[in-house]
């Protein structure tokens, strides 16, 4: 299952299930000692990191300035090598267009790698209202598709999942499969998906991935893994379809190069993962496997419009959930509470853009703009500036709330208004100080709840600066 | 529909783009032919030593055969060891090499259940310690990933400095291959609580026999 | 006076300059003391210290709402403001961030005034890396038994580089002792509006934070950024915690002699 848009107006009920979720707090917090604490030694280990953030910004913003061209390279490469270039200006065209292509083919069985962009396009169900068995094949998606979930994180999908969760959901499933009972090793459990999956890889028609690059040179996609599945899919299946948004593609492989090794380190702290593969159009003759049939479709989806402005930055995200990873909103609330596909600072950025701001709401401003996101992310995404540009543009749509508007038009007003702010404030900082010497802060405050809630307020001092400077005297 | 889709996508980027002059296009099909030097990770010493502790930190085994003639041997000996079926699958392009003759040998794609698979590599990369495959006739890619145990066979002369390295030697081959698959380690997942666990869908094991004698 | 005299009080004018202080808001209404150590430890370190009347507040209230208009007409004012003088210094990471990279991005479509702001903020510094990189001052030294940690906010950290100059001039205080906490470089969930919008979050994100520093065993939080330091005590303090908090500044200059954030008066 995919999850998409939920309603916005509930960002407030899932950050409370998130926040109040033990399970979901003791993962987040694991997740500091695994994967980010990895990614630490990683980038220490490299002296040269810096410099290659520095070059793989400049190869997507190259590659971005002249996106047209690159597009139509990569296609021409594809449709040499015998593949196929789809192109598709929405959601609804890329699952018609995979739907036609999977219809034709005459499928019944479809095996699927990771793929964020299947979920922003919602494609698992499109296939399924079709009649078609959908089977998802990395671990992670395929728990979550069993408990029809969506994914948390976009690179550790079932971060927000316990292994007594996972072990249930298995035996509920796979009792008939062989395997009738319940087990909480993680080893019996991933051998349990190895199993089941390992035949369905050889029955599938259709096998779909997503890309991680795509490379204008050759005309190939690139997937990196660690599991495999992604591998078995694309090259078990009589057909594989590669799903992706335009923004992926990048000129040649001594660019690649760059890229991946940027990658690995910020997804998973690795210098590079398992497998990393290019799959470049169907199997050439002689060929004793391969798929019979290559499709690219290329999903705009809201990405060419980035490209004017200042967004085109974030078109040079490579999805590798660092910033969400370093992120204390996303550490405290969790991926769902977000409600969209993409979590984090980079789903706050890119869920506005993609699917609009009534679809967005307040993603933006959930947000300290705190910046540790932009300081690791591989590509210098000036994530905070966009998210602050983005608040901008609901701002001037009249999507903040008038109790917002007044307190900031207020203070704004007063902010150029010298005299009237000391005169409004002087006596509101006496009353204050006067009322709170006794406590030094205090336990609740009219108006003032949201910071009382969980936290004294501290007393002022009693008299402006402004006012004892005037008389040089300290307070 | 698609046509009209392509032109549409095509017409929004580059209404959102710096118009673009024949010279434009020029240098950016030069950009192609010789793309820009990037930084590289420094590294000395000897690349084989360099692939080997590499490939080791990465969980893959190692091990040193003087000809392609001793990789039989070599691998007949862990399969002995483990007590592993001698049901072999070897990539057709290995087949003019003397095997074991006790062993059930499939020179083809990969079943669903593989025991053991030996397929040789293009390159290796001592940079990440990664072997490189490329799939064609002779090397199906799906023996890659359907056995157990992926015994890889890499002659010590193929052992690259860098990743960057391994591109001219496939851009020198007479077609591009479907599948370019750059091996790195065994394969696993950590989708379970964050613990990880060695296989994921692909070999448990990586062994990686380098061949000493050149081809 | 002789011609050399002359000359030489000239030389003495032009060598020490003329510093305007931005308290900026916070200061201003919670805690003047701050602003008293700061114009302290400029005039210490050689500077003619002024206070514009005129000045209020750098407009991130406004900017990070996204009301880019008015945070506009609050740059113009503080541009007017601060147009005279050769340096600008604030006791805050956030404010002068602010004025350094928000404003001359604010105007990027207006030249005029977009040459304005890139002037200002050339001449703006936050206080600690003023102290520390600009003048290269070492302030006379101050005394402060205990043991510290500090936080480290973070427009100062990530916007304006500030991490080592608050550490190496507190390192100068007598007998006060500097210990580390874990991720002093995350968050503590103030973020402006941002606390009291997202009060579930913040505080879970400054209950982290105290935890945090209350591993460290430390008796004194030190910081550059009021606001934070607001949220950390108002924290401390619900926890029942006896952490003392202060501007890095008051230590610095020896005027953390009054009451910490948030402590009552008769306590000392
Ligand atoms: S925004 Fe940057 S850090 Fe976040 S997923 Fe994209 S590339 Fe990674």
């Amino acid at each position: 299952m995919t999850a998409h848009a939920r309603p916005p107006h509930e960002f407030d009920a899932r950050v409370t299930t998130g926040l109040g979720d033990a399970n979901l707090q003791r993962s987040l917090n694991a997740l500091k000692g695994t994967f980010i604490a990895a990614r630490g030694h990683a980038v220490t280990a490299l002296p040269e990191f810096e410099a290659l953030r520095d070059d793989g910004k400049a190869i997507k913003d190259h590659t971005l300035a002249n996106l047209d061209f690159y597009l139509q390279r990569y296609e021409e490469e594809v449709v040499r090598r015998g593949g196929q270039v789809h192109w598709a200006r929405d959601a609804a065209e890329a699952c018609d267009i995979v739907r036609t292509i999977c219809r034709e083919a005459g499928a019944r069985t479809v095996t699927k790698g990771k793929s964020m962009v299947s979920e922003e396009i919602a494609l698992n169900d499109a296939l399924e209202a079709d009649g078609l068995e959908v089977i998802e094949t990395d671990a992670g998606e395929y728990i979550l598709q069993l408990g029809r979930e969506a994914p948390s994180h976009i690179v550790m999908p079932t971060v927000h999942k316990t292994t007594d969760q996972i072990a249930d959901l298995f035996q509920k499933h796979h009792g008939e499969l062989g395997f009738p009972d319940r087990t909480t090793d993680a080893a019996e459990l991933i051998a349990q998906v190895r199993t089941v999956l390992r035949d369905k890889y050889f029955k599938a028609d259709v096998g779909i991935t997503g890309a991680n690059f795509l490379v204008a040179e050759t005309g190939s996609n690139i997937i990196v893994t660690n599991e495999g599945n992604g591998d078995l899919t694309s090259t078990l299946a009589r057909v594989h379809i590669v799903t992706t948004g335009i923004e992926k593609v990048i000129p040649t492989l001594e660019d690649l190069s760059v890229m991946l090794r940027l990658l690995a380190r910020s997804a998973l702290g690795s210098e590079i993962t398992s497998y990393t593969t290019l799959s470049t159009g169907p199997r050439r003759s002689g060929d004793l496997d391969g798929p019979e049939a290559y499709h690219v479709v290329l999903i705009d989806n809201g990405r060419a419009n980035m490209l004017a402005g200042h967004f085109r930055e974030m078109l040079r995200c490579i999805r590798c959930g660092a910033c969400m990873n370093h992120c204390p909103v996303y550490m405290s609330v969790g991926g769902h509470a977000y409600g969209s596909v993409y979590p984090g600072p980079m789903g706050a950025v890119l869920t506005p853009m993609i699917n609009g701001h009534e679809a967005a709401g307040e993603l933006p401003h959930a947000c300290t703009l705190n910046g540790r996101c932009q300081s690791v992310c591989p590509v210098k995404i000036p994530l905070p500036d966009l998210l602050r540009r983005l608040r901008h543009q609901q701002w001037e749509k009249k999507f903040v709330s008038a109790k917002v508007r007044w307190g900031v038009g207020a203070w704004a007003w007063l902010a150029t208004k010298p005299r009237l702010y000391k005169l409004a404030t002087g006596a509101a900082m006496r009353v204050l100080g006067w009322a709170g010497r006794d406590k030094g802060a205090f336990r609740s405050l009219p108006l003032a709840s949201g910071w009382t809630k969980g936290r004294d307020m501290p007393a002022p001092q009693g008299p402006t600066f402004q006012e004892l400077w005037a008389r040089r005297t300290r307070p | 529909m698609s046509l009209s889709s392509r032109d549409l996508v095509l017409g929004r980027i580059r209404g959102a783009l710096n118009a673009r002059g024949d010279a434009d296009v020029i240098a950016l099909k030069q950009r192609i032919s010789s793309p820009p030097r990037w930084t590289r990770p420094a590294f000395d010493g000897d690349d084989v030593a360099r692939f080997v502790q590499k490939a080791k930190a990465n969980l893959s085994s190692v091990e040193f055969v003087a000809t392609l003639a001793d990789v039989g041997n070599a691998v007949n000996a862990i399969l002995q060891f483990q007590g592993t079926p001698r049901d072999v699958s070897i990539a057709p392009g290995l087949a003019h090499v003397a095997w074991p003759e006790h062993w059930t040998v499939n020179f083809g794609t990969g079943r669903p259940v593989e025991h053991v698979a030996i397929t040789d590599a293009t390159a290796g990369i001592a940079e990440t310690g990664s072997v490189v495959m490329c799939s064609e006739a002779g090397r199906p890619g799906g023996l890659n990933f359907l056995p157990e145990l992926h015994v890889a066979v890499l002659h010590k002369a193929d052992i690259v400095h860098h990743l960057e390295d391994i591109w001219p030697k496939i851009r020198a081959l007479p077609v591009w291959p479907r599948a370019v698959n750059i091996i790195s380690a065994p394969s696993r997942t950590a989708d379970v609580a964050q613990i990880v666990v060695r296989p994921a869908h692909g070999p448990k094991s990586l062994h990686i026999i380098i061949v000493e004698a050149e081809q | 006076m002789t011609i050399n005299e002359a000359h030489q009080r000239s030389e003495q004018a032009t060598s020490s300059p003329r510093v305007a202080l931005f308290v900026t808001c916070l200061v201003d209404l919670m805690r003047p003391n701050i602003g008293f150590a700061a114009v302290k430890l400029l005039e210490d370190a050689g500077c003619r210290v002024e206070v514009p009347r005129s000045q209020v507040c750098c407009g991130q209230p406004a900017y990070n709402s996204g009301d880019f208009a008015s945070t506009q007409r609050i740059a113009k004012h503080v541009i007017d403001t601060f147009a005279d003088y050769d340096y600008v210094v604030g006791p805050s990471g956030s404010c002068m961030a602010t004025i350094k990279t928000g404003y001359p991005a604010l105007f990027e479509d207006d030249a005029v005034w977009h040459a304005r702001a890139v002037k200002l903020a050339q001449r703006s510094h936050e206080l600690m890396s003023f102290l520390r990189d600009v003048l290269k001052a070492t302030p006379p030294q101050t005394r402060m038994a205990a043991t510290a940690t500090y936080h480290d906010s973070c427009s100062g950290l990530r916007s304006l580089g500030i991490k080592d100059q608050p550490r190496d001039l507190l390192a100068r205080v007598r007998d006060l002792k500097l210990v580390e906490m874990q991720d002093s470089d995350v968050c503590c969930g103030f973020g402006g509006t941002f606390c009291v919008k997202y009060p579930d979050i913040s505080v879970k994100m400054v209950t982290d934070k105290a935890a945090n520093i209350d591993a460290t065993g430390a008796d004194m939080l030190l910081g550059g950024d009021l606001g934070c330091l607001l949220n950390m005590a108002g924290r401390l303090r619900r926890l029942g915690k006896s952490t003392r908090v202060f501007h890095a500044a008051e230590v610095l200059a020896g005027m953390a002699d009054g009451p910490a954030i948030g402590e009552a008066e008769e306590r000392r």
